[in-house]
């Protein structure tokens, strides 16, 4: 993750004012928390072994804790990160207001799951409103890198549901 | 069963004796084949079908109306669909209200139909979204018509027939929601939206009425509410003794 994606990612977070953000990616891990989930806001990032490619993480260790705002990008900018190859990932935003529905039943297997490719048209979701159920097609192909919001959770209009890699 | 006087609902008609659900039929079946707009599935025999969240809605054979139709309202906003609630209820309402004539039919908010206070019909919508735009809409709906017994654990439960004492004749009624459907959605087509709000207020219960709500999070007190409007979202407006406010179907609760 470049320091763009991490700035816009924490911006994002904050501006949805969730109180915890887990994200995993395979080569690394982030771990976001804001003054409702504990006393201070802590990031954490934690590389995941990786074989061939630069870690990104600081290079003295393997966890860096910053205590300030996570709406402060300096303190972001201060850190050292080494730059890694841009990844654009592409989210799918909710239409409308709702809860979010990773399957179709309590019984039922989730639609995507992180790592399954998709094409346009398939159906990744159900937004729920007032008994009106929303399946969401993916306008784009890809692969899922990310479900951002957990089942049975309320969302926003325009709240970012997945993060896809095209 | 056919329907006729429509020039879109009911105009394909795919009737079977049995179903787990109709919406769940149509839902799928719009996947993989090309159905046009207006497009009935009904059912003898709902033998599983879908209710709001995990809930089941439970009906007899041959007595009742299992349907649902497929619209395609590719000029309605995806965060304007509450509209569709409006029509589909609106539909009903204006279907079977001259079959009743001396019994209260109101619509209860968000979509369900009441006789005399109780439940009689219910209506859920599955549509699909592509990015803003909604691909197609199948708009399910279960009328309790002649069923007179119900599982005692569904008190508010009641039928056409309970309440007006007598048959009716289950092709007719597909026939005027058919009708009245097409009607109500030809006028949010044509950008009626306010005269549909006003014709859904004018039967909404409790709709400028003072009453009590509770709010289904733990450990809430019940209050006096009079609804007063609804949001785009479709949200219940309530006046309250010291202001207003607005909730979500899963927030509230009547008492």
């Amino acid at each position: 993750m470049t320091f763009k994606e991490m700035e816009n990612l924490l911006k994002l977070i904050s501006e949805l004012e969730m109180t915890e953000f887990k994200m995993k990616d395979g080569e690394f891990e982030i771990v976001v928390r804001t003054k409702e989930y504990g006393n201070t806001k802590v990031i954490t990032q934690v590389p995941a072994p990786v074989v061939q490619q630069p870690i990104i993480a600081p290079p003295a260790s393997t966890t860096s804790t910053v205590t300030e705002s996570i709406a402060s990008t300096k303190t972001v900018e201060s850190t050292p990160v080494k730059e890694e190859p841009k990844k654009n990932y592409i989210p799918i935003k909710s239409p409308i207001v709702g809860t979010f529905y990773r399957s179709a039943g309590p019984d039922k297997e989730a639609f995507v799951k992180v790592g399954d490719k998709i094409q346009p048209g398939k159906v990744v979701c159900i937004v729920e409103a007032m008994k009106l159920f929303n399946e969401i097609e993916a306008e784009i192909g890809g692969t899922i890198v990310q479900v951002m919001v957990e089942d049975a959770q309320p969302v926003e209009y325009d709240t970012v549901l997945f993060l896809v890699e095209p | 069963m056919k329907v006729t006087d429509t020039l879109l609902v009911g105009k394909t008609l795919q009737y079977f004796d049995s179903l787990p659900s109709t919406n769940e039929y149509l839902v799928e079946k719009v996947k993989t084949t090309t159905l046009a707009e207006g497009t009935v599935v009904f059912t003898a025999n709902q033998f599983a079908g879908k209710g709001q969240a995990s809930n089941r809605w439970e009906s007899t054979p041959n007595q009742n109306i299992a349907m649902s139709i497929l619209l395609k309202p590719s000029f309605l906003l995806a965060n304007t669909q509450f509209y569709l609630n409006i029509v589909a209820a609106l539909a009903v309402k204006n279907a079977i209200e001259p079959l009743l004539k001396t019994i209260s039919v109101q619509i209860k908010w968000p979509n369900d139909i009441l006789l005399n206070g109780k439940k009689t019909c219910g209506i859920l919508i599955q549509n699909t979204l592509s990015g803003s735009n909604i691909s197609n809409s199948v708009v399910g709906i279960g009328v309790n018509v002649n069923q007179i017994t119900f599982d005692p654990n569904l008190p508010n439960a009641t039928s056409l027939a309970l309440q007006g004492e007598q048959t009716f004749d289950i092709e007719q009624i597909v026939n005027a929601i058919c009708q009245q459907l097409e009607h109500c959605y030809l006028q949010l087509k044509t950008g009626q939206q306010s005269l549909l709000k006003t014709a859904y207020f004018a039967s909404l219960y409790r709709f400028e009425t003072w009453a009590w709500y509770k709010k289904t999070s733990a450990g809430s007190e019940p209050f006096l509410g009079k609804i007063v409007d609804i949001t785009t979202n479709g949200a219940l407006v309530l006046a309250l003794e010291n202001g207003q406010a607005s909730f979500d179907l899963k927030q509230i609760q009547f008492l």
